[in-house]
């Protein structure tokens, strides 16, 4: 039988150079996804260490959790507020930004600072500004003399002070790809349509968001995720509270593991969790792929 | 005999001797050999070990320790301590994983009651009965509560010893209660009466009543437990059968709601750190439930030191009240590495001849000795009120869930305080959520 010079072997060159990226992405996503499955079928408090094979009772304990449930329901509100925030600040900023003026390199890069920050320190910041007695915010309200707020004591402006400091962390991100997606259409479509006579509200809205799609879907993907993810200003500023009034899916999947230490219950939600956002993704991969072969 | 006669005479009696040399040298060191196994033995003890104790941050805490470390290590010069500390908002979610999860990093830990039975039964940490001498044992259970040194005792083993002891009792502003002319309330029912006459003194410069570490989870359920108790109630009959929903579970909710009128607004959110915060900068009048600190009544440690006052907390009716027995025990986890000088350390800093050190220190000590010396009560004037506590207080429940359920109990409570569900409903929710778990843990059937 002919062989060509490296015979059969060559076939098996690609998988060579495959074999590194997917001996790492094996370790750090299919071995962990697969733990989490397998631990999401027990019963195990860590604590005293016992492991008891439930099947998928723990799934069904979680569906008929309302507390969990709740916690979807306000994670998806958190999100839709959050990113759209975000996403209309950032894209006005974009705009604002999408010209020459002087200084601007200096104010570019001073927008961009929040983004640089830890959410941890930013978290901490925020909840000192909140603080009701001594905080800034409410000393600019009395300023002008507004009544002070609980910004973070009550369960009604608790979720949108969290998503304030999400959203004055994560604008700049936003900002950034827009302003670089805006840089990217040809200045000659834009001066044709001025030509043309188009004001800016057209310009805007009926070429460049257009022209956008793309790059703000996935802006959109990447906020969502981050959002429906999101853990440490929770934890920082409100630990879930007052009430459960800030307690997302995430920081329930940290109670039930790390203050409960239901690890099985515990992998149940993460599993949900990741299940969501992987649906999620999905589908805002098929509109940003739309007409394209996957 | 020739030269060369003479010369292989020589290098026979050379080699002769040589051998001889070589023969008794190797002699003695097989003779000796038995003999410098003690020295070496001896060398290997006086071998420096380095052990890590874990423990939260800060006064009571770190602080006390960080104290007491330098006396330690004059003591015991082979042994040096390092110290990790996390701050106790943290603490324990972060210290039960990893204790939990069989960590080797630490030599010793300090850890609330809320932990021994599940530590203990899953063998998570090592029982401290051998490394304990009769006499020593004798001595720590002739000076600590018995109600408060058995919550750290598992099946007739000591899995835990004490040199802190806590529970939670009262603090208030001596200054504001003289003012607004009233006296510190007796039992549960006078409390709204009281922070009412505070919040109109305290309006003028802005003082809230009252305040609490209400935050969901552990903080509020503890906070809700010390009035349930002091009301009689209990979490399970004696069939594990849950009875919080019940008038005493109803009254309690009741209570706690009827003053949050009169919080600091952070006190719904709020930390033992933060109560602490609130008291100690001047922001509320009256904690009339909060876990015991060093702080709060030490004049160069709280703004207002010198003007708060503790008190056991209001009784439940006629009932004494009940606190909610806390404070922390040096443990060893089953991971260990150097678990004789660990015990070293917990038997050095547990003893009687440390506790004015530990005091000093901003340590609150386990010991009656040290809760009753006239020198600890220049650091600690709160001292007869804590002992006063423990005597009253109320243990944590001894079971493995422990945690879990104080944790399941306080998010229903905080849901009921915030209105975000009525009272009956939050009272059955945690009955629902007790069962379960109770019925998961095999106790109930």
């Amino acid at each position: 039988m002919a062989r060509g010079p490296g015979g059969n072997w060559d076939r098996f060159v690609p998988f060579q150079f495959l074999a590194p990226g997917l001996l790492v992405l094996i370790a750090i996503v299919v071995y962990p996804t697969i733990a989490i499955i397998q631990n999401s079928l027990y019963d195990w408090n860590l604590l005293v260490g016992n492991r008891r094979f439930v099947g998928v009772q723990n799934y069904a304990s979680l569906l008929a959790d309302q507390i969990f449930l709740k916690s979807l329901v306000r994670t998806s509100i958190y999100t839709a507020g959050v990113v759209s925030a975000e996403l209309v600040l950032g894209f006005a900023l974009a705009l604002l930004f999408n010209r020459s003026f002087p200084g601007l390199n200096v104010l570019r890069t001073l927008l961009i600072a929040p983004m640089l920050v830890a959410p941890v320190m930013v978290g901490l910041t925020w909840r000192f500004m909140y603080e009701p007695s001594i905080g800034v915010l409410n000393y600019l309200l009395s300023v002008i003399h507004l009544p002070g707020l609980r910004w973070i004591s009550d369960t009604a402006t608790a979720l949108p002070s969290v998503g304030l400091a999400d959203v004055w962390q994560w604008t700049p991100f936003v900002f950034l790809i827009l302003l670089a997606g805006l840089q990217s259409i040809p200045e000659s479509i834009v001066e044709a349509a001025v030509m043309d006579g188009a004001g800016a509200r057209r310009i805007i809205f009926e070429m460049q968001v257009p022209l956008l799609s793309r790059v703000i879907l996935i802006v959109v993907l990447l906020r969502v995720i981050d959002s429906v993810k999101l853990f440490d200003l929770i934890y920082v500023v409100t630990r879930g509270g007052p009430g459960n009034s800030t307690y997302l899916a995430s920081f329930y999947n940290y109670v039930v593991g790390f203050t409960q230490f239901q690890m099985g219950r515990a992998s149940a939600t993460a599993f949900l969790i990741m299940l969501m956002i992987s649906v999620l993704t999905m589908l805002l991969l098929r509109v940003i792929l739309r007409g394209e072969r996957l | 005999m020739s030269f060369e006669d003479e010369d292989r005479h020589e290098a026979f009696l050379h080699s002769r001797r040589e051998f001889l040399r070589k023969s008794l040298a190797v002699a003695s060191a097989t003779t000796a050999l038995p003999l410098l196994s003690p020295l070496r033995a001896a060398a290997a003890a006086t071998q420096r070990v380095t052990i890590t104790l874990w423990s939260p941050a800060g006064q009571r805490f770190g602080k006390a320790n960080a104290g007491i470390i330098p006396l330690f290590e004059r003591a015991h010069p082979n042994i040096k301590v390092n110290t990790v500390t996390t701050s106790i908002g943290e603490y324990f979610p972060k210290m039960a994983t990893e204790i939990g999860g069989g960590s080797t990093t630490y030599d010793l830990f300090q850890a609330i009651p809320t932990f021994v039975v599940a530590f203990a039964s899953g063998r998570k940490i090592v029982p401290l009965d051998d490394y304990l001498t009769a006499q020593e044992k004798a001595d720590l259970d002739a000076d600590i509560p018995k109600k408060y040194y058995d919550t750290f005792k598992f099946e007739g083993k000591i899995y835990g010893v004490p040199n802190d002891s806590n529970t939670q009792w009262s603090f208030y502003r001596k200054d504001l209660f003289r003012q607004a002319g009233v006296q510190l309330p007796k039992a549960w029912d006078d409390v709204e009466g009281v922070v009412k006459a505070l919040q109109k003194t305290g309006q003028k410069d802005g003082t809230f009543a009252y305040t609490a570490s209400l935050r969901r989870g552990e903080y509020a359920g503890a906070h809700f437990s010390t009035i349930f108790w002091s009301h009689g109630g209990e979490w399970w009959d004696a069939g594990f059968r849950p009875t919080i929903n019940n008038d005493i579970g109803k009254k309690t909710l009741e209570i706690m709601l009827s003053l949050m009128p009169y919080a600091d607004p952070g006190s719904i959110n709020a930390t033992e750190d933060d109560t602490i915060n609130a008291m100690g900068s001047g922001t509320a009048a009256y904690a009339p439930v909060l876990w015991g600190n060093s702080v709060l009544t030490n004049p160069s440690l709280a703004k207002r030191g010198a003007q708060i006052g503790t008190s056991v907390p209001p009784r439940g009716g006629s009932r004494l009240a009940s606190p909610m027995l806390g404070g922390l025990a040096y443990m060893i986890p089953v991971g260990a590495k150097n678990k004789d000088a660990a015990a070293r350390y917990i038997k050095f800093a547990t003893s009687r001849q440390i506790m004015r050190a530990w005091v000093k220190n901003t340590g609150q000590p386990a010991r009656v000795s040290a809760l009753r010396d006239p020198e600890n009560l220049k650091t600690g004037p709160y001292f007869p009120t804590l002992a006063q506590a423990l005597q009253q207080g109320h243990p944590q429940v001894r079971i493995a869930e422990s945690f879990q359920l104080l944790d399941a109990l306080g998010n229903q409570v905080a849901r009921a305080l915030t209105k975000e569900v009525t009272v009956a409903q939050a009272l059955q929710d945690i009955d629902a959520t007790f069962t379960e778990t109770l019925k998961k843990g095999g106790h109930l059937k």
